[in-house]
Protein backbone atom coordinates (compact mmCIF):
# COMPACT_ATOMS: atom_id res chain seq x y z
CA UNK A 1 0.00 0.00 0.00
CA UNK A 2 1.72 3.08 -1.37
CA UNK A 3 -0.02 5.06 1.20
CA UNK A 4 2.07 3.24 4.15
CA UNK A 5 4.96 4.24 2.68
CA UNK A 6 6.19 7.48 3.95
CA UNK A 7 4.69 6.46 7.52
CA UNK A 8 6.65 3.58 7.92
CA UNK A 9 9.50 5.67 6.97
CA UNK A 10 8.88 7.94 9.54
CA UNK A 11 9.50 4.88 12.01
CA UNK A 12 12.14 3.20 10.75
CA UNK A 13 13.98 6.86 10.73
CA UNK A 14 13.28 7.17 15.12
CA UNK A 15 9.91 8.96 15.22
CA UNK A 16 7.55 7.66 17.56
CA UNK A 17 5.48 4.76 17.08
CA UNK A 18 1.92 5.06 18.41
CA UNK A 19 -1.38 2.39 18.31
CA UNK A 20 -4.02 4.36 19.93
CA UNK A 21 -4.99 7.78 21.60
CA UNK A 22 -3.72 6.20 25.09
CA UNK A 23 -0.18 6.04 23.47
CA UNK A 24 -0.41 9.85 22.97
CA UNK A 25 -2.07 10.66 26.27
CA UNK A 26 0.12 8.73 28.03
CA UNK A 27 3.81 10.47 26.42
CA UNK A 28 2.06 13.78 27.82
CA UNK A 29 0.61 12.31 31.16
CA UNK A 30 -2.18 13.33 30.40
CA UNK A 31 -5.00 12.08 32.74
CA UNK A 32 -6.82 8.87 30.59
CA UNK A 33 -10.64 7.52 31.08
CA UNK A 34 -10.73 4.36 32.40
CA UNK A 35 -12.75 3.75 29.12
CA UNK A 36 -12.25 5.00 25.75
CA UNK A 37 -14.48 7.71 24.61
CA UNK A 38 -18.51 6.54 24.81
CA UNK A 39 -20.00 6.13 21.87
CA UNK A 40 -23.56 6.02 21.02
CA UNK A 41 -25.32 2.51 22.06
CA UNK A 42 -26.62 0.94 19.07
CA UNK A 43 -30.17 0.43 18.92
CA UNK A 44 -31.67 -3.12 19.50
CA UNK A 45 -33.40 -2.89 15.84
CA UNK A 46 -30.02 -1.66 13.75
CA UNK A 47 -27.80 -4.44 15.07
CA UNK A 48 -28.61 -7.22 12.69
CA UNK A 49 -27.77 -4.79 9.73
CA UNK A 50 -24.30 -3.82 12.04
CA UNK A 51 -23.70 -7.36 12.44
CA UNK A 52 -23.82 -8.50 9.44
CA UNK A 53 -21.70 -5.15 7.85
CA UNK A 54 -17.41 -6.51 7.95
CA UNK A 55 -14.59 -4.84 7.72
CA UNK A 56 -14.24 -5.36 4.00
CA UNK A 57 -17.48 -3.24 3.08
CA UNK A 58 -20.82 -4.53 1.91
CA UNK A 59 -23.38 -3.55 -0.74
CA UNK A 60 -26.92 -2.75 -0.02
CA UNK A 61 -27.77 -5.64 -2.14
CA UNK A 62 -25.96 -8.11 -0.60
CA UNK A 63 -27.47 -7.35 2.72
CA UNK A 64 -30.92 -7.11 1.80
CA UNK A 65 -30.03 -10.80 0.37
CA UNK A 66 -28.40 -11.47 3.25
CA UNK A 67 -30.67 -10.47 6.15
CA UNK A 68 -33.87 -11.24 3.94
CA UNK A 69 -34.59 -7.33 4.73
CA UNK A 70 -36.57 -4.84 2.35
CA UNK A 71 -33.88 -2.11 0.62
CA UNK A 72 -36.08 0.53 2.52
CA UNK A 73 -35.10 -0.81 5.95
CA UNK A 74 -31.74 -1.25 5.15
CA UNK A 75 -31.07 1.95 3.95
CA UNK A 76 -32.81 3.28 6.55
CA UNK A 77 -30.67 1.09 9.40
CA UNK A 78 -27.23 2.24 7.43
CA UNK A 79 -28.40 5.67 7.52
CA UNK A 80 -28.29 5.63 11.46
CA UNK A 81 -25.37 3.72 11.85
CA UNK A 82 -23.32 5.90 9.52
CA UNK A 83 -24.84 8.89 11.55
CA UNK A 84 -23.83 7.69 14.80
CA UNK A 85 -20.32 6.96 13.58
CA UNK A 86 -20.45 2.92 13.91
CA UNK A 87 -20.36 2.30 10.35
CA UNK A 88 -18.49 4.31 6.86
CA UNK A 89 -20.14 4.83 3.41
CA UNK A 90 -17.53 4.30 0.33
CA UNK A 91 -18.05 5.35 -3.23
CA UNK A 92 -20.27 2.47 -4.75
CA UNK A 93 -22.33 2.18 -2.09
CA UNK A 94 -20.13 -0.21 -0.02
CA UNK A 95 -20.35 0.36 3.63
CA UNK A 96 -17.69 -0.92 6.30
CA UNK A 97 -17.03 -0.82 9.95
CA UNK B 1 -25.47 34.45 5.95
CA UNK B 2 -22.57 36.37 6.86
CA UNK B 3 -19.74 34.83 8.12
CA UNK B 4 -18.30 36.75 11.20
CA UNK B 5 -14.48 36.30 10.15
CA UNK B 6 -11.97 37.96 12.56
CA UNK B 7 -8.69 38.89 11.51
CA UNK B 8 -5.60 39.17 13.90
CA UNK B 9 -2.57 40.98 12.64
CA UNK B 10 0.95 39.60 14.07
CA UNK B 11 1.84 41.40 17.03
CA UNK B 12 -1.65 42.03 18.19
CA UNK B 13 -2.87 40.49 21.66
CA UNK B 14 -4.99 37.87 19.88
CA UNK B 15 -2.52 36.75 17.41
CA UNK B 16 -1.45 32.89 18.13
CA UNK B 17 1.24 33.37 19.84
CA UNK B 18 3.12 29.22 18.43
CA UNK B 19 2.87 30.66 15.23
CA UNK B 20 5.99 33.53 15.66
CA UNK B 21 7.66 29.84 16.08
CA UNK B 22 7.86 30.28 12.08
CA UNK B 23 10.23 31.76 10.67
CA UNK B 24 7.86 32.95 7.86
CA UNK B 25 5.39 33.60 10.55
CA UNK B 26 2.51 34.78 8.10
CA UNK B 27 1.29 38.38 9.28
CA UNK B 28 -2.12 37.92 8.90
CA UNK B 29 -4.55 34.94 10.54
CA UNK B 30 -8.42 35.28 9.40
CA UNK B 31 -10.09 33.16 12.35
CA UNK B 32 -13.85 32.23 12.26
CA UNK B 33 -15.32 30.53 15.75
CA UNK B 34 -13.78 30.37 19.07
CA UNK B 35 -10.34 31.57 18.37
CA UNK B 36 -9.57 30.52 22.29
CA UNK B 37 -8.70 26.97 21.16
CA UNK B 38 -5.69 28.33 18.95
CA UNK B 39 -4.03 29.06 22.60
CA UNK B 40 -4.95 25.46 23.85
CA UNK B 41 -3.39 22.09 23.78
CA UNK B 42 -4.21 20.45 20.72
CA UNK B 43 -2.46 17.69 18.58
CA UNK B 44 -2.89 17.28 14.26
CA UNK B 45 -4.09 14.34 12.75
CA UNK B 46 -2.95 14.24 9.27
CA UNK B 47 -2.44 11.48 6.72
CA UNK B 48 -3.33 10.85 3.04
CA UNK B 49 -6.40 11.80 1.10
CA UNK B 50 -6.79 8.55 -0.52
CA UNK B 51 -6.76 6.64 2.43
CA UNK B 52 -7.62 2.74 3.36
CA UNK B 53 -10.71 1.95 5.06
CA UNK B 54 -7.87 0.96 8.33
CA UNK B 55 -6.68 4.41 7.94
CA UNK B 56 -10.21 5.84 8.13
CA UNK B 57 -11.03 3.69 11.14
CA UNK B 58 -7.86 3.90 13.11
CA UNK B 59 -7.96 8.25 12.62
CA UNK B 60 -11.34 8.16 13.61
CA UNK B 61 -10.69 6.27 16.68
CA UNK B 62 -7.56 8.15 17.48
CA UNK B 63 -9.43 11.73 16.93
CA UNK B 64 -12.21 10.25 19.00
CA UNK B 65 -10.63 9.09 21.93
CA UNK B 66 -8.19 12.43 22.10
CA UNK B 67 -11.08 14.59 21.69
CA UNK B 68 -12.95 12.45 24.26
CA UNK B 69 -10.03 13.20 26.85
CA UNK B 70 -10.24 16.80 25.49
CA UNK B 71 -7.39 17.32 23.58
CA UNK B 72 -8.94 19.18 20.61
CA UNK B 73 -8.01 17.75 16.77
CA UNK B 74 -5.93 20.07 14.73
CA UNK B 75 -6.72 19.26 10.73
CA UNK B 76 -6.76 20.33 7.27
CA UNK B 77 -10.08 19.77 6.21
CA UNK B 78 -8.91 17.93 3.25
CA UNK B 79 -10.58 14.61 1.78
CA UNK B 80 -9.29 11.55 3.88
CA UNK B 81 -7.78 11.17 7.39
CA UNK B 82 -8.12 14.73 8.08
CA UNK B 83 -12.19 14.65 7.38
CA UNK B 84 -12.19 11.68 9.11
CA UNK B 85 -10.48 13.60 12.16
CA UNK B 86 -12.43 16.73 12.58
CA UNK B 87 -15.94 13.91 12.11
CA UNK B 88 -14.71 12.05 15.14
CA UNK B 89 -13.64 15.12 17.49
CA UNK B 90 -16.86 16.38 16.52
CA UNK B 91 -18.90 13.26 17.43
CA UNK B 92 -17.18 13.51 20.82
CA UNK B 93 -18.29 16.88 21.41
CA UNK B 94 -14.68 17.68 20.71
CA UNK B 95 -13.37 20.89 19.44
CA UNK B 96 -11.48 21.02 16.59
CA UNK B 97 -9.29 23.35 14.65
CA UNK B 98 -9.70 23.41 11.06
CA UNK B 99 -6.31 25.24 8.79
CA UNK B 100 -7.48 26.44 5.24
CA UNK B 101 -5.25 26.43 2.48
CA UNK B 102 -7.74 29.16 0.72
CA UNK B 103 -10.27 32.20 1.74
CA UNK B 104 -12.25 30.82 4.43
CA UNK B 105 -15.36 32.11 2.20
CA UNK B 106 -14.13 29.59 -0.70
CA UNK B 107 -16.17 26.72 -0.49
CA UNK B 108 -15.22 24.67 -2.82
CA UNK B 109 -16.73 21.16 -1.77
CA UNK B 110 -20.25 20.73 -0.87
CA UNK B 111 -19.06 17.87 1.55
CA UNK B 112 -16.75 20.85 3.42
CA UNK B 113 -18.94 23.02 3.81
CA UNK B 114 -21.21 20.92 5.49
CA UNK B 115 -18.36 20.22 7.83
CA UNK B 116 -16.76 23.99 8.12
CA UNK B 117 -20.33 24.41 9.13
CA UNK B 118 -20.42 21.85 11.82
CA UNK B 119 -17.10 23.03 13.31
CA UNK B 120 -18.07 26.34 14.09
CA UNK B 121 -21.42 25.25 14.99
CA UNK B 122 -19.84 22.93 17.90
CA UNK B 123 -17.88 25.72 19.13
CA UNK B 124 -14.99 24.82 16.87
CA UNK B 125 -12.58 27.50 15.29
CA UNK B 126 -11.37 27.76 10.95
CA UNK B 127 -7.82 29.67 10.54
CA UNK B 128 -6.56 30.77 7.37
CA UNK B 129 -3.85 32.84 6.58
CA UNK B 130 -5.15 34.05 3.30
CA UNK B 131 -7.69 36.70 2.71
CA UNK B 132 -11.39 35.27 3.05
CA UNK B 133 -11.78 34.90 -0.87
CA UNK B 134 -8.85 33.42 -2.01
CA UNK B 135 -8.37 30.43 -4.26
CA UNK B 136 -6.45 27.90 -3.42
CA UNK B 137 -3.50 26.44 -5.31
CA UNK B 138 -0.98 24.09 -4.71
CA UNK B 139 1.51 26.40 -2.97
CA UNK B 140 -0.72 27.83 -0.24
CA UNK B 141 -1.80 24.06 0.53
CA UNK B 142 2.17 23.44 1.21
CA UNK B 143 2.27 26.46 3.48
CA UNK B 144 -1.10 25.73 5.20
CA UNK B 145 0.83 22.62 6.33
CA UNK B 146 3.20 25.21 8.70
CA UNK B 147 0.26 26.47 10.14
CA UNK B 148 -0.81 23.24 11.31
CA UNK B 149 2.64 21.90 13.00
CA UNK B 150 2.76 25.64 14.39
CA UNK B 151 -0.48 25.33 16.49
CA UNK B 152 -0.20 21.75 17.61
CA UNK B 153 1.67 20.81 20.56
CA UNK B 154 2.28 16.99 18.65
CA UNK B 155 1.74 15.58 15.36
CA UNK B 156 0.13 11.98 14.43
CA UNK B 157 0.38 11.05 11.18
CA UNK B 158 -1.67 7.85 10.20
CA UNK B 159 -1.18 6.99 6.66
CA UNK B 160 0.98 9.02 4.79
CA UNK B 161 2.87 8.49 1.21
CA UNK B 162 6.30 9.22 0.08
CA UNK B 163 6.44 13.16 -0.64
CA UNK B 164 3.55 13.74 0.81
CA UNK B 165 1.64 16.90 2.07
CA UNK B 166 1.91 14.90 5.51
CA UNK B 167 5.39 14.53 5.26
CA UNK B 168 5.95 18.17 4.65
CA UNK B 169 3.75 18.91 7.74
CA UNK B 170 6.53 16.22 9.45
CA UNK B 171 9.15 18.34 8.48
CA UNK B 172 7.87 21.32 9.74
CA UNK B 173 7.12 20.02 12.97
CA UNK B 174 10.42 18.29 13.36
CA UNK B 175 11.45 22.28 12.74
CA UNK B 176 9.37 23.51 15.48
CA UNK B 177 10.16 20.89 17.71
CA UNK B 178 6.81 19.33 18.06
CA UNK B 179 5.97 15.92 19.03
CA UNK B 180 5.79 13.24 15.68
CA UNK B 181 3.54 10.13 16.09
CA UNK B 182 3.20 7.87 13.47
CA UNK B 183 0.53 5.01 13.22
CA UNK B 184 2.32 1.81 11.70
CA UNK B 185 1.64 0.18 8.18
CA UNK B 186 1.04 -3.51 7.60
CA UNK B 187 4.25 -4.93 8.34
CA UNK B 188 3.29 -7.64 6.18
CA UNK B 189 2.73 -5.88 3.60
CA UNK B 190 5.42 -6.30 0.88
CA UNK B 191 5.70 -2.18 0.29
CA UNK B 192 6.50 -1.96 4.66
CA UNK B 193 8.96 0.78 3.62
CA UNK B 194 10.70 0.97 0.56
Amino acid sequence: MKTMFGSNRLIVNGEKCVRNAKDILKYYERSVREEDAPRVKIAEELMPVYHCINRKGKRIDELCLELNMPAHKVMTALTLLEMQGHIFQHSGGIFSK
Amino acid sequence: MKLEIKCFKRGEKDFPPNLYELTDCPDKLYVLGNEKLLNEFSIAVIGARKCTLDGKRIAEQISADLAGNGVHIVSGLAYGIDCVAHQASLGQKGNAIGVLAYGIEYLYQNCRESLYQDIIDSGGVIVSEYPPDTLPNKGRFHNRNRIIAALSSGIIVVEARDKSGSLITVDYGKKLEKDIFVVPGGVLDENYVR
